[in-house]
């Protein structure tokens, strides 16, 4: 006799028994899914194309989207842009760490500029306060608390995205949720990542956060002029990054970091314009980017200004 | 059509067939996939922060556990390849119990990679995969194809002999030659993965490759002893001492290349000191008051060892059980 046929009354209601027990067991498992936000969730969404893919009604519809998800949960009605890069322009950063002072006013107006989560802080800018006689940047420290800066015998070091032209964390990304977009700034569709942060791991600089929970922000921080490949708010299981705020600077502005900087270290603009700011630096003074040995081709570029110095001594 | 329905049907059945050993062992795993199943739901809607993974550590065990279970998966390959290229005799009938063996740890190492995901909604994403330039991107693939090949060698078999046929060949030794490259493939493609990072340079190093694969020729071979002495003790399966001979002795010879590939490394990274070796120095060592991870190294290269002094000792008969927890340290 096959055992297809011999279900016996009681081996049928021990198997009906076992069943109702394991489907209770499951449920009682899954239980916390009860707790799940769903306002934030929707099928459109899920349906949502590659940003590549899109076209320009599709993305009228998703700013729309966006806009209607940030005011249900802020109660602040954005304005959400698809800002597309201009033509000839490369953006570049060029930073003069004879004159930063480690105040971290960057880090700050970064923040709140770029809508980043307060709960948990999630910061693009890092400053690193080193020892005076050494460029090694595993002797920063980043944690540092003084009551006053400079300290005398430190310098300070602010790291964010380099915007590197070869850049890893793009090359590495499975489903090229993250890019470099011609005027050179890297940039991560949040509808897109599926958050496996292999970007994370492949970025020699430390430039990307992970949304490791739902990142909140107050409803009075809410800065309400966003874009889809910068500061929009994100949610949690997504990567974030520095994106020279694109939001501002595809409109002519600068980044907040450099608005910001009360010592005038920061300096921003288009390298392909020989007489920018930023190209004029590179060509006259002595600039160099971090780990220049991973070839990874920073567009953000350190250097000491001389005539920095020469303020503090006399003048000659 | 209808008759392979059947055979799925019955294997199913079968699996719910067993003695009240057989039926504790199921519970228990049972209970604890239900655990994780809550942790992950949970994980699901408070986000990945209930890993305590954090930005500066963004892979934890989740991706430490996938890349073990790929190594175990490839090692199935060492049941498979005394077989059809040495006609090795007395494994013959455990190359199906490999290739299931492989189908459970791939099935595994996927199901790690999804509870990694910050976004698991999303991971129809991965049919648009960024190739050629994602060793992630290959190593879904690889997975996949590997996955893909085991499931039909060893369903193609088993059904022959559900069906009292004898197999024809050309539809699975094809397969099997193609699943030995394949297998090899999917732990090299997962090292890649790693060492491809020129910003790690702990990762950034072509010998993390081979002792991937000496690794899980140590490891893999070990599980699979541990668990064949299970089998031959409680159930009438026969597994002959050539058998666990054979494995044993693939496991000594790769746990013999990776502890000398080892050596190189601990030699090369330690005596040149420089900035290189200080991913190195916190494992080994610590940095500062930062030495979590000194703890699990030296008892995992103590464990390796001992394992290797072990299986070097003629009388050492009995299959040794460190074995398989000390090649877990890759």
């Amino acid at each position: 006799m096959s055992p297809e046929t011999d279900v016996s009354r009681r081996s049928f209601l021990r198997g009906a028994v076992g069943a109702a027990g394991g489907v209770a067991a499951v449920a009682a498992a899954l239980s916390p899914l009860k707790d799940l936000d769903t306002s934030q969730l929707s099928v459109e969404q899920f349906l949502q194309k590659h940003y590549k893919e899109m076209s320009k009604e599709d993305m009228d519809k998703v700013l729309e989207r966006i806009a209607r998800q940030v005011e249900e949960r802020h109660h602040v009605r954005p304005e959400v842009r698809d800002i597309k890069p201009m033509d000839g322009v490369e953006f570049a950063y060029a930073l003069n760490l004879g004159k930063c002072i480690g105040c971290r006013k960057c880090v700050h107006a970064c923040v709140a500029e770029n809508n980043q989560s307060r709960s948990p802080e999630i910061q693009y800018i890092r400053v690193l306060e080193m020892p005076k006689g050494s460029i090694d940047v595993e002797k920063g420290n980043h944690h540092y608390d003084r009551p006053e800066v400079p300290d005398k015998d430190h310098f300070y070091m602010p790291i964010q995205c380099h915007q590197c032209a070869d850049a890893p964390c793009v090359s590495v990304c499975p489903v090229e949720a993250t890019w470099t977009e011609p005027d050179g700034i890297t940039v991560v569709d949040y509808d897109w990542c599926i958050g496996c942060r292999y970007c994370e791991a492949a970025c020699p600089y430390w430039a990307r956060r992970f949304n490791f929970s739902e990142p909140e922000i107050p409803d009075k921080d809410i800065n309400p002029n966003m874009a889809y490949l910068s500061n929009r708010p994100r949610h949690k299981g997504v990567m974030e990054k520095c994106t020279f705020c694109l939001h501002r600077t595809r409109e002519g502005k600068m980044p907040a970091c450099l608005e910001v900087c009360p010592v005038g270290a920061r300096h921003f603009g288009n390298l392909a314009d020989s007489k920018s700011e930023v190209a004029q630096i590179l060509q006259k003074k002595r600039v160099f980017v971090l780990k220049e040995e991973l070839k990874t081709l920073p567009r953000f570029y350190y250097f000491f200004d001389e005539d920095y110095y020469d303020e503090e001594e006399q003048p000659r | 059509m209808k008759e392979y329905g059947r055979f799925l049907w019955r294997c199913f059945r079968l699996s719910f067939v067993g003695d009240w050993r057989y039926y504790s062992w199921m519970l228990l795993l049972t209970v604890v996939a239900l655990f994780g199943l809550n942790a992950w739901s949970k994980q699901f809607v408070h986000g990945l922060i209930t890993t305590g993974m954090t930005d500066q550590v963004s892979w934890g065990l989740y991706i430490s556990n996938f890349t073990y279970l790929v190594g175990m998966a490839a090692a199935a390959v060492m049941l498979v390849i005394p077989v059809y290229i040495y006609k090795h005799k007395g494994l013959h009938d455990l190359v199906i119990f490999g290739e299931l063996f492989a189908v459970a740890a791939i099935i595994m190492c996927m199901l790690f990679v999804m509870v990694d995901l910050g976004r698991p909604d999303r991971f129809l994403h991965l049919l648009r995969l960024n190739l050629p330039s994602s060793m992630l991107g290959w190593d879904v693939i690889v997975l996949n194809g590997y996955l893909f090949l085991n499931l039909h060698i060893c369903g193609y078999l088993i059904y022959c002999s559900y069906r009292k046929r004898k197999p024809t060949w050309k539809f699975y030794i094809p397969f099997v030659f193609i699943a030995i490259v394949w297998a090899i493939s999917i732990h090299t493609v997962t090292a890649f993965l790693l060492v491809g990072l020129g910003g790690r340079p702990f990762w950034n190093n072509p010998i993390i490759v081979p002792r991937f694969i000496a690794s899980a020729f140590s490891a893999g071979p070990a599980f699979i002893i541990l668990t064949l002495q299970v089998i031959r003790r409680f159930s009438d399966y026969k597994v002959t001492n050539s058998a666990l001979g054979l494995l044993r002795t693939i496991v000594t010879i790769a746990l013999t290349i990776n502890q000398f590939l080892l050596i190189s490394e601990l030699f090369t990274e330690l005596y040149s000191g420089t900035a290189h070796s200080i991913s190195l120095n916190y494992l080994l060592f610590g940095l500062g008051d930062k030495n979590a991870l000194v703890g699990w190294i030296w008892p995992a290269m103590i464990f390796n060892t001992v394992a290797l002094f072990l299986l070097y000792i003629p009388a050492s008969k009995t299959m040794i059980g460190p074995t398989s927890l000390a090649s877990c340290s890759s």
